[in-house]
Order: C-alpha cells, then structure tokens, then sequence
C-alpha cells in the first residue's frame, strides 16, 4: 500500500468517524451549524437589502440637497 | 502506459454506463454488509467461547 | 448520447495534452485545468494515481471510492494528494453524464429485510433510488439526507458533491446539493499535519460558500440572492426555519415586555 504509507495509524485512528454513536447529540451539533447558517444568510439578505435601500435613497436626493 | 500499448494492453476502457454504476453499488454494499455480518458473527463466536 | 465515445482512456495523457485535448468540456475548457498544474502534476506522479486510478471507468472508480476514508487535498511538505484528490482527478477526465453523478450522490443500498418495519412506520415511498421528488411532497415525508439513507457511500457523496461544484452550473450547484445539509454524518478530512472531523453538512456548505478547498480553488459561485432576484432560485427553506423565526419572535417580544 505504497500510496497512504505516510498516514499515520494513530493518526487516523484518532478521530472516529463512526455515525449513530450518540444520535442525540450528532443532531443536536447538527442543529448549531445550520442555525449559524441560517443566521449567515439572514444577515447576507439584510446587508444587500440595506446597501439597495441607500443606493435608492442617494438617487432621490436633488443636485441642492446633495451640495 | 507506452509499454503497456506495446505489449498489447489496450488503453481504452469500456465507458460505463447508469445502470453499471448502479450494480457496482450495489454489489458493494451487499459486500460491505456480509463483511459486518461475519464481524458481528466473529464477536459472538468469541464470546461463547469464553462463557464455555 | 450516440455521438459519446464508448470508450474512456485508460490513463491521463490525453487529458493533459494541451494542445491536442478533444474530450469534453467543462465551462468551455479542458477539466483538468480546474486543478492547478502543480497539483495535477503530483496526482500524475502519484502512487495511488498511477496504481489505483488507472483504467477505472464510471463503474470501477466506486471500487476505490468504497475504500475511501477520508477527503483532503494534498499532504505534507511534497504536497502529496489525497486518493480523494486523484479520484476527483479521475472524475475530471471521465466527465461522467449527470445520471452516474447523482447515483454517486444520492445511491440508496437495498434494505435489510430485518429494517423492514422500521421503513413502514415511516412510510417512505420504496421506490426511492436516489431520484431528486418534489419539493412541496418531500417535505411532509421523512427527510432522508438527515436520516442518513442517501448516499449510502458517504465519501463517495463527497466526492461527487466535489465534482458538481466543480463542473455544473450555478443553478444545479445550488438545487443539487443544498438538500444535503441536512446530512450530518461525520466524516474525517487530512490536513497538512492531521486529520480532523468534520460533517457532510459541513463540507457542502464549505464547497458552496468557501473559495478554496481541497488544495483546489473554485470558481466564484453567483451568490444565491443574485439568482433569486432573476427567479432563477426559490429561497432555500430550511427545516430550521420556522423554528428560528419562533426564537426571533421570542426575542423582540422579550425586548418589548422588558421596556
């Protein structure tokens, strides 16, 4: 097996990557990453939201209020 | 590979289509599945023979 | 699908013929140029490459996938790839059609007569072999990215997902691999120095958020507001939604009453 010959037993045996161990907590872990994605994107769509609303607020200003 | 082409090894492969990939996965995952099967079978055996 | 070769080559030469390449093109240019040339030369020069990936076609490359035990890109000071790395490689060359890709992605294994009445309880419909249903039904059955029955090969599921956000469309990219963040099983990544853990879930959302990942740059990716604003995309609904827009009601009503 010349081709993984540098991967390291301990290595690769220390993280387990075993599904169903602890279901309540493998959804629960779940949970968080997609919460903080779901957050990520709310901000995304408020931030574009708020950078139309000042590009549409700049075109309504007249040439006097914008001296 | 320009070895292999002399001595007569084709370099072309058979392209494969859906249904290969499908019996190909399939085929591993009855393997994969006797495999566990013979684990679990390998522990009891173990086990009975230290009750015995 | 007349006019397809019947016939893969064997090995990469063709592939990395620059001047004479004629397979199929991937965003109007050679796939293999979606990996950079240092990292395409040290799969060429690879063992597992040179050993393990040659002759495979669509069907065979499952054999060595089966096998995978962690993705990656490339490793130590020499930059080694990973078998993850050298079978994307290898997808790169064959250029699959989008069928082979999505059973790759979305393969169901046969169940065990012995889950039988686990499977009933939830009514699942049994023809479920990987085919993308309807959004408005799927959603009041079982979800089966979170149960973990799509995709029985998990990094084989990584790998196809690696491949798509390489070589499909901005639109599919999104459709096709946004359900599988709800997939939370684990799965080990090699890094430089290590490995660690991480998720299914997780590695989706690095491959549609990120722009570099697995020693490979990507593309820049539409932003999915870009493409709901053109009617392109529906908003992504996720099975957490109603649940934060309940807390973030929670929240102002908390704000109101404490005033």
């Amino acid at each position: 097996k010349d081709w993984d010959d540098d991967v390291e037993e301990a290595d690769i045996n220390a993280i387990d990557d075993t599904d169903g161990v602890d279901p309540a907590a493998e959804y629960a872990a779940w949970k968080l990453r997609e919460l903080k994605r779901i957050r990520r994107e709310r901000l995304a769509i408020e931030e574009a939201e708020a950078e139309h609303a000042e590009i549409e607020r700049r075109r309504n200003l007249t040439d006097a209020e914008r001296e | 590979p320009q070895h292999m082409a002399r001595a007569g090894i084709s370099l072309d492969v058979e392209r494969a289509n859906l249904e290969m990939v499908r019996e190909r996965l399939q085929w591993l995952s009855r393997k994969r599945k006797e495999a566990s099967k013979v684990e679990v079978l390998d522990l009891d055996q173990r086990l009975d023979e230290r009750r015995a | 699908m007349a006019s397809k070769p019947v016939y893969d080559k064997a090995d990469a030469r063709a592939l990395l013929d620059d001047r004479g390449y004629s397979g199929a093109l991937i965003r109007g240019q050679n796939p293999a140029l979606l990996f950079e040339k240092g990292v395409r030369e040290r799969i060429t020069e690879s063992y597992y490459w040179k050993e393990q990936c040659f002759g495979l076609n669509a069907a065979t490359l499952c054999d060595r996938a089966a096998d995978l035990k962690f993705i990656g890109g490339t490793t130590g000071i020499m930059g080694k790839p990973t078998p993850f790395l050298c079978l994307a490689f290898k997808l790169l060359q064959l250029v699959p059609e989008k069928d082979i890709i999505l059973e790759y992605l979305n393969f169901r294994e046969d169940e065990d007569e012995e889950d039988e009445d686990e499977i009933k309880k939830d009514d699942v419909d049994k023809d479920g072999d990987g085919e993308e249903k309807d959004e408005d039904t799927e959603d009041k059955k079982e979800d089966l990215n979170a149960a973990g029955k799509l995709g029985s090969w998990k990094y084989l599921r990584c790998l196809a997902a690696f491949y798509i956000r390489l070589a499909w469309e901005p639109v599919e990219i999104y459709t096709t691999l946004e359900p599988l963040l709800t997939d939370y099983r684990k799965i080990k990544r090699r890094t430089k120095d290590g490995f660690t853990l991480t998720y299914v879930d997780q590695f989706i959302d690095d491959l549609l958020t990120k722009d570099r990942i697995c020693a490979t740059s990507l593309w820049k990716l539409t932003p999915r507001t870009a493409l709901e604003d053109i009617d392109e995309l529906e908003p992504r609904e996720s099975p957490l939604a109603d649940e934060v827009d309940d807390m973030e009601e929670d929240a102002r009503t908390g704000i109101e009453t404490a005033e």
